[in-house]
């Protein structure tokens, strides 16, 4: 089991945002998360992060047999916790090489590997990119510095690609690319995929899930998963949007 | 450390006054008369005003009693101590390929200088010489941009100044090396009063030529001193002046300056103020735009931490049209610091098409510390460009998380967005050397010890 979420409660502001999340992914598995604006996707993705604007009030969430809402961001992040920023920041004075190449090597000395030169994370870098068909000379710049909006997205997989997480959550990563460069993104993303690792998408769009097909879809409402399916359940939302489910899931907590 | 000897309030001397009569009589009886004028206009202007006090309005964050109560010994003969030859170049920027200027207390040092393969045309000297030998270039300019009255200290200076430095680069002649010059202050004997220096430049571009310099401002560590000098640069037609100056005094120290270029018609002026060092420290940074088509560059990095107080005041006067000034200053404070900046950008009527940037950017890191940020923009043309942002702020705390979010630990994310701050002003110094140095001033000042 990579990640088992059991009743996770989190609020922000003071505000409760996330109210009871169960979910478990295992090995293997490609886990779709949908949902209306504001249902809380990205509160969960940026709690399971360890962002700490975000107050966890109950549950309990497991990583790879660890606690991992005691452990730090980069600890999660080194222990293959992986998430895509549905807005990636962008970072003025911080060469995106330097970054790249400080983060890859501090995920390697956690596992007490030894840490690259440059010359061989450049060799990596290389082949990394050509899956997703990144402009080399964005590496030159500031991490996110300037990037359009796809460009952005692309590099946030482009890390992925070279971070190699056990769990990988991608936030929305579909939103504002263009046909080719979502191809670049689910290539990347099914290149990376393995009998080990496990995948959360959350996605507005269907379209995506054409590329990177999963196992299971969820929706979430209010902060709560209402529905779980297979692939099939997005299809039929593509079809019928979120009323109805909506609908059934206010008659049951009515009739709970 | 303070002395309690007060400077009486009384109608008596005033103790500086008294120095510079035993000095006018001495040591410059000799000197030419229009000197002697112009230090006289200097004590006479500083007798009247004194230290700066904080009810003027240019001073009103920077507290200078700690000088005032302070009893210095005035060094405008002889350097009290030589430093030798080994010390001197631990100052110096290593794998900087540069001439070397060595002034101790003020004073010119031949010995310790290094002006081997200076091209014909460009003279490096002691201003003390040049006042006596080359009149023609120096009056008429020495005084002349940063003059008595435009502040008591700067009044200090001119009437104290012993020696100093004299630069003159003559026509088209481009200087690809820069010069260092190391301004070194030394206290005399443990149980004498802490020194002042009153360094002195005066440096001129004829018209198409080029200079850099590359000054650094170090004194004996832990020791309390006080350094107050003039900088006066003279760019004509088409030349091109760089000056950076990297102001590492003993935290113990004052350290007080006054630098003003004047610019005519496509000339440039480049300036660095890099302020590290000194309990307090004052930069007046002037650029006089007098001709059409110049440009003035003003960059500043000043950290400060413990008590320290970091203040630039600038000024981009610009007198003629279709000049650009561009200025960016960051500041970086912590522990109980205290950071103020004044950059005043003053476009004359006839300064049409003006272009004047200023971006002032403050990282506080600490709730103790604080900054004082003013831009202050007299704008009396009506077809100007002109751009000025000033920012007070802590760390962005969504870029320290998406570091962390890669895997990077807190500590080490911090001090990448810090390195990445004063980086966008270190950058645009064009000399490796120091670039390399900077970086180990920040990294030893902001990375964990461990
Ligand atoms: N820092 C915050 N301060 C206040 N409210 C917040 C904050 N972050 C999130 N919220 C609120 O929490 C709710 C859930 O937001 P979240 O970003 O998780 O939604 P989402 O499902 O990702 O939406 P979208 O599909 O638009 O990305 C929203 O109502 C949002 O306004
Ligand atoms: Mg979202």
């Amino acid at each position: 089991m990579l990640l088992e979420i059991k009743n996770l409660q989190a609020s922000v502001e003071g505000k409760q945002i996330l109210h009871g999340i169960n979910l478990t992914i295992n090995e293997g598995e490609i886990h779709a998360i949908m949902g209306p604006n504001g249902s809380g996707k990205s509160t969960l993705s940026q709690v399971l992060a360890g962002r700490d604007t975000y107050e966890v009030n109950a549950g309990e969430v497991n990583f790879l047999g660890k606690d991992l809402l005691d452990m730090e961001p980069e600890e999660r992040a080194c222990a293959g916790l992986f998430m895509a920023f549905q807005y990636p920041v962008e970072i003025p004075g911080v060469n995106s090489t330097y970054f790249l190449k400080a983060a890859y090597n501090e995920m390697r000395k956690s596992r007490g590997l030894p840490e690259v030169d440059a010359m061989d994370f450049l060799t990596l870098v290389k082949e990394k990119m050509k899956i997703m068909e990144l402009d080399q000379s964005l590496l030159n710049r500031a991490v996110n510095q300037g990037f359009s909006g796809g460009e952005k997205k692309k590099n946030e997989i482009f890390q992925m690609a070279v971070l190699e997480p056990k769990l990988a959550i991608l936030d929305e990563t579909d939103s504002g690319l263009d046909i080719d460069a979502l191809k670049n993104v689910s290539e990347g993303v099914n290149k990376l995929k393995s009998k080990e690792n496990g995948f959360l998408l959350i996605t507005h769009y269907q379209r995506l899930l054409d590329y990177i097909v999963p196992d299971f879809v969820h929706v979430l409402y209010k902060g709560k998963i209402v529905r779980s399916g297979t692939k099939e359940l997005a299809l039929e939302l593509e079809e019928r949007g979120y009323d109805w489910i909506i609908q059934e899931a206010s008659e049951k907590s009515v009739v709970a | 450390m303070m002395s309690t000897t007060l400077p009486t309030e009384s109608k008596e001397m005033h103790p500086y006054t008294e120095r510079f009569n035993q000095l006018e009589a001495s040591e410059w009886a000799l000197d030419p008369s229009w000197l002697n004028q112009l230090r006289r206009a200097g004590i006479a202007h500083f007798a009247e005003k004194g230290i700066p006090s904080i009810r003027e309005e240019e001073y009103r964050f920077t507290n200078l009693k700690p000088i005032e109560n302070q009893t210095f010994d005035f060094c405008c003969g002889a350097p009290v101590a030589d430093p030798g030859v080994s010390q001197v170049q631990g100052f110096c920027f290593d794998q900087l390929d540069a001439y070397r200027v060595v002034l101790v207390n003020g004073q010119f040092s031949k010995d310790l200088s290094d002006l081997s393969g200076l091209p014909e045309g460009c003279i490096v000297e002691s201003l003390n010489e040049a006042v006596r030998n080359r009149e023609d270039l120096v009056q008429g300019r020495l005084g002349t941009q940063v003059k008595v009255d435009q502040s008591s200290l700067a009044a200090l200076n001119t009437a104290f100044f012993g020696d100093g430095l004299f630069i003159h680069v003559k026509k088209n002649l481009i200087l690809e090396k820069p010069i260092q010059i190391i301004q070194l202050t030394a206290n005399g004997d443990e149980g004498s009063n802490p020194v002042a220096s009153h360094p002195r430049l005066l440096a001129i571009a004829e018209s198409g030529a080029s200079f850099s310099l590359v000054e650094r401002c170090v004194g004996d560590r832990d020791t309390a001193y006080w350094v107050n000098s003039v900088s006066e640069f003279f760019v004509a037609p088409n030349a091109s002046v760089e000056h950076l100056k990297v102001q590492e005094e003993s935290l113990q120290a004052y350290h007080t300056a006054a630098i003003q270029a004047y610019l005519e018609q496509d000339a440039r002026f480049t300036s660095h103020s890099m302020a590290v060092g000194a309990g307090i420290s004052r930069n007046d940074i002037h650029s006089i735009l007098d001709g059409k088509n110049s440009e003035a560059v003003l960059n500043g990095l000043y950290l400060g931490q413990k008590n320290q107080l970091v203040d630039h005041h600038t000024l981009m006067d610009h007198k003629q049209p279709n000049c650009n000034s561009h200025e960016y200053y960051h500041g970086i404070l912590t522990d109980d610091s205290r950071g103020v900046f004044n950059g005043k950008i003053y476009v004359h009527q006839i300064a049409q098409k003006t272009d004047a940037i200023q971006n002032s950017r403050n990282l506080v890191l600490s709730d103790r510390a604080t900054v004082n940020s003013k831009p202050q923009l007299e704008i009396f043309a009506d077809d100007v460009r002109c751009t000025h942002g000033a920012t007070i702020g802590q760390l962005d705390e969504d870029s320290v998380f998406y570091l962390r979010a890669r895997g990077i630990n807190e500590a080490r994310a911090r001090r990448m967005l810090i390195h990445a701050f004063a980086s966008d002003v270190v950058d645009r110094i064009p000399y490796q050397a120091v670039k390399d140095y900077l970086e180990n001033i920040l990294a030893d000042r902001f990375d964990p010890k461990d």
